[in-house]
């Protein structure tokens, strides 16, 4: 009865093959097609083109949070020297990858800060301290405006997506080099890269988290909160690795070397940044709370107050106190069936965070602009519908596409990598 | 069991049974065969058996048919009592009056509810954690049976090889499968290398008896703190109490009010911190101290000029000094004060309502919400002096024409540094409100102008008490005007002004009829105290 030792991967299948072509073509017409929808619907829609950006930017949040979990999840797996993880290792390298088609998508969110000033396009889009109003009569005395200035906004940008691309590009292609050569030298340098590398993404996720959410609200700050970005996204991550084996071993890839066991420590991890995240959002939470500064509190204000109020009730039992328990029992994380619904449950969740950052925002900024006398500001109305709806499956299609192009017809594991026999023979005990 | 061990033990108890058997040791070469083994003993019935190795055998749980553990749920369970008992404790403990027999302790704390969540989660957490963590640890203790003084395999010799190289599988005799003739067969069959009886010794299961006695004098040690603390309950003592940390009781360090230490070797040769043996320091020559730059005189005194900052502090600091002790000849001329507000307080509608609030909080006590001087203290200690229980100064009516005429820079002075018996408040007001307190009491006066209120035998007199006849000596405020009636203390007022102001600060004060003339006596009163 005891099994025997694998020693190579004995799947049928192990790379994407015709489906991956067919996805391509779907997600990047079909993608497009719907984000352009979005745009035009939001025409259509109170506040037009600004909610269309501030949802637009929930899409954006969402996704580029997850792939650069999946970098971080690759870079932390070299750290550690890592043996269980290799079998499905290669897909978070894949989210990784797509990191430079999301650098595409950032272009419109760039476009919103750079445009009013140079098209004199209207005067509040996206982010409030790129308004001219608001920066010189609020910001300029704080001299936030030194940092939060569209120029430099554009500058940390690239700077960030290249460190990003070059992390990413690294691990992926050294990894697919070692497909062919089975070269252990790369496994040693990967390895030894990994450090400085941890370093850079940290630095450059603190910045981009700062820039991109929480300057939305451009007086407020919260120094865990890069900490609570990340957090979130690793738990995004580890829901699409999961998501993405599970529909794999749907279509017959992959089927016999990832195996339930690689699903619990997934899970596992699934499980800890659930909790992680609610520790973070919570030690954010109750610092502001119980001080009770207003520079510190108008923050929350918005979401505590009024309809929001159970928005936040939402986030708290549907992000932490629910998928606690129900990720927690052992079995519940090695049913493939059930993990199905808790990864998309999850990961809706993730989204949801995301749509509470930035929409309440949004409300915020009208009434704020409104009172500076801001012609055509004050009280915004907004409804979820098509807008979100159409601007969501789009990205999640582009996304699908990035994936599938970044995986080609290439294995999806990595074929030999040293460690790939721990792996194939991880148990969870 | 070893045949010597055997021989021995029979040799030392002849009758009776002197072992009783447990079961069989098996010794299998390698972790495979041992796994096989203990699936063929379960095949074949055999439920009580436990398997030991060096390391952890993968499939070993399973083939002996261990079943996962219970522990989980226990820890669960735990952990949610920790949840309900942290937020009850929280809540009995915050939120209620008492608890049984003991008191509540609702305490507010910046204006949160009694019981607010939020607040509670992060002692909730440490509960739980704690709480789960105790539950594992001794859960998995209790589940396992340990801690045990002793096990019988620990004396079978060849039982050592299990922490290095040696699979073992002991099958218990009380299973109800467990066939001795044929076990040794079906072991072996099973590919068992060597086989050994192992049996409990019966002759000496008991507690060795230096054991007991240690245990027993221990026990009794423990009883010796709690005995001590009782026998020294409600106790004084001559004696210094015991330092047990003298590093930490002594420490080289400044503290107040205190000479510098002394950081030489010796008490002899005292070699100071500081050369000039104090250790509090003053301020470094030619510094202010981060927010106490007074560089508005005016504005930081109410005067209006003459001397310049810290100068002019000292001449008003003397003349408060000197304005307690009362004597017309010693006082020192009244100094140029501010006749409007200084420039860097803005006089707005908020600054008047800044001025009402602070003005409600600190003065309204003694002076009253109108400033007619019938602050809920003064009624009270009034109404004691009526009885000659207490000797108290009435506060002075804000409208009173001897306050009404003065300067605003001298108001603001009476609230910084007080003035006769009232005591000074800047250390509790900033100067901002104290000027915005200065403000709303001139537009309290203005308010009253024309005011008119009965008094006791019901007349219409006015609010405010108006100046005397410019015949008459006036004096420009309580102080000078104190000196010439000391004898009066107490009685009537016999001041030239006193005529006015007697008839008119019943009417407004309204208080307890004692309060009536005594409230005009304020200024001889006063005086008749402190001299
Ligand atoms: C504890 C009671 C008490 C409080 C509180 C109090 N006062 Fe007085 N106040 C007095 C008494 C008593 C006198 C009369 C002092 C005397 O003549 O010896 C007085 C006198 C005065 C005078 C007249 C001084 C003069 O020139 O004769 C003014 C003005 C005054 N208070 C203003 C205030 C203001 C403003 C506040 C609030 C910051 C305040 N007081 C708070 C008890 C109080």
């Amino acid at each position: 009865m005891h099994a025997v030792k694998k020693t190579k991967v004995t799947s049928p299948n192990v790379s994407l093959g015709d489906t991956g072509g067919s996805l391509i073509l779907l997600g990047g017409v079909g993608g497009l097609v719907l984000i352009a929808a979005s745009f035009a619907l939001s025409f259509f829609m109170a506040n037009g083109i600004t909610s269309f950006l501030h949802v637009y930017l929930v899409n954006f949040l969402f996704f580029i949070s997850i792939s650069l979990g999946a970098l971080f999840i690759v870079l932390v797996q070299h750290l550690t020297k890592a043996g269980w993880s290799v079998a499905v290792r290669r897909i978070a390298e894949i989210m990784a990858g797509t990191i430079p088609y999301l650098a595409l998508l950032f272009v419109p969110i760039l476009l919103s800060v750079i445009a009013p000033s140079v098209y004199g396009a209207p005067e509040y889009l996206l982010y409030l301290w790129a308004n001219t109003t608001y920066a010189t009569e609020v910001l300029s005395p704080d001299k936030v405006a030194y940092y939060l200035n569209p120029t430099h906004f554009a500058v940390r940008a690239v700077v960030y997506f290249t460190v990003w691309i070059v992390l990413a590009r690294y691990y992926l292609n050294r990894s697919r080099i070692q497909d062919e050569n089975g070269d252990h030298n790369l496994t040693s340098r990967m390895q030894f890269w990994s450090a400085p590398s941890v370093l850079l993404f940290a630095i450059t996720v603190i910045f981009a988290s700062f820039d991109w959410s929480m300057s939305l609200a451009p007086i407020w700050f919260s120094t865990i909160w890069p900490v609570y970005f990340f957090a979130g996204g690793m738990l995004g991550a580890f829901c699409t690795i999961i998501l993405i084996l599970l529909m794999l071993q749907k279509r017959g890839i992959l089927t016999e070397d990832v195996t339930e066991d690689h699903y619990h420590d997934l899970s596992k991890f699934t499980f800890g940044f659930i909790f992680f995240w609610s520790y973070i959002a919570f030690s954010q939470f109750l610092l502001i709370w119980y001080a009770n500064i207003p520079e510190e509190t108008i923050w929350y204000r918005p979401r505590l107050d009024g309809g929001w109020r159970w928005a936040s009730l939402v986030l708290l039992c549907g992000h932490t106190l629910i998928p606690f328990l129900l990720m927690m029992p052992r079995t519940l994380r090695r049913n493939k069936n059930y993990l199905w619904y808790a990864v998309i449950a999850l990961l809706a969740m993730h989204w949801y965070d995301h749509f509470w950052i930035v929409m309440p925002q949004m409300f915020v900024s009208f009434q704020d602009l409104g009172a500076l006398g801001v012609e055509g500001m004050g009280t915004p109305k907004h409804i979820f519908g098509p807008v979100e709806a159409c601007c969501f499956l789009g990205m999640a299609m582009l996304y699908a596409a990035f994936f599938c192009w970044e995986a080609g017809d290439r294995p999806l594991i990595p074929l030999r990598d040293p460690r790939l026999v721990d792996s194939l023979n991880h148990k969870v005990h | 069991m070893t045949p010597s061990h055997n021989h021995n033990s029979n040799a030392q108890t002849p009758t009776g049974p002197t072992s009783r058997l447990v079961g069989i040791l098996a010794e299998f070469s390698s972790p495979d065969k041992l796994v096989h083994a203990c699936e063929q003993a379960r095949h074949a019935g055999i439920r009580r058996m436990d398997a030991y190795s060096p390391f952890p055998v993968h499939g070993i749980d399973p083939a002996i048919g261990i079943r996962r553990t219970r522990l989980p749920f226990l820890v669960l369970a735990v952990g949610l009592s920790g949840l309900f008992l942290a937020v009850g404790l929280q809540y009995t403990v915050n939120a209620t009056d008492s608890i049984g027999p003991f008191p509540g302790y609702p305490f507010l704390i910046s204006g949160k509810p009694l019981f607010s969540l939020p607040a509670n989660i992060p002692v909730t957490f440490e509960v739980i954690v704690l709480s789960s963590a105790f539950a594992a640890l001794f859960g998995s203790l209790a589940l396992n049976g340990l801690p045990r003084f002793a096990n019988p395999l620990h004396r079978i010799p060849r039982f050592k090889k299990a922490t290095n190289n040696g699979f073992f599988l002991m099958v218990e005799a009380e299973d109800p499968n467990y066939n001795p003739r044929q076990i040794r067969n079906q072991l072996e069959q099973w590919g068992a290398d060597a086989l050994e009886e192992v049996h409990l010794d019966l002759t000496d299961h008991k507690l060795p008896a230096f054991v007991k006695m240690l245990f027993i004098l221990m026990l009794a040690l423990c009883t010796l703190p709690p005995a001590l603390i009782y026998r020294a309950r409600g106790d004084s003592h001559s004696l210094p109490r015991l330092h047990f940390n003298p590093d930490m009781d002594w420490q080289y360090k400044s503290q107040a009010q205190q000479v510098a230490p002394n950081i030489g070797a010796s008490e002899d040769k005292p070699e100071w911190l500081f050369a000039d043996q104090r250790a509090m320091r003053g301020e470094v020559a030619g510094t202010v101290i981060r927010g106490r730059l007074k560089d508005d005189a005016a504005y930081f005194t109410g005067v209006a000029s003459g001397a310049e900052g810290h100068a002019e502090l000292a001449e008003i600091q003397q003349y408060v000094s000197t304005s307690v002790n009362q004597d017309a000849a010693t006082a020192p001329p009244e100094p140029n004060w501010l006749a409007t507000f200084p420039a860097r307080f803005a006089v707005t509608p908020e600054t008047i309502a800044r001025g009402k609030q602070r003005f409600d909080i600190y003065c309204a006590v003694c002076h009253g919400t109108t400033g007619s001087g019938d602050g809920m203290v003064n009624q009270r200690a009034m109404a004691l002096n009526a009885l000659q229980r207490a000797n108290w100064t009435s506060a002075k009516s804000l409208h009173d024409h001897t306050v009404v005429d003065q300067p605003v820079g001298r108001l603001f002075d009476t609230i910084t540094n007080g003035r006769g018996t009232m005591g000074p408040y800047k250390s509790q007001i900033s100067v901002e409100d104290r000027w915005a307190i200065v403000l709303y009491i001139k537009a309290l006066q203005d308010a009253m102008t024309d005011a008119v209120a009965q008094d006791d035998d019901g007349n219409w007199v006015p609010v405010r008490t108006t100046a005397p006849a410019p015949t008459a000596p006036a004096p420009t405020d309580t102080e000078p005007s104190a000196p010439e009636s000391p004898a009066a203390a107490g009685g009537d007022a016999s001041t030239p002004t006193g005529a006015t102001v007697d008839q008119a600060v019943p009417a407004v004060a309204n208080q307890s009829s004692a309060a009536g003339g005594e409230a005009a006596d304020t200024a001889s009163e006063n005086s008749g105290r402190t001299n």
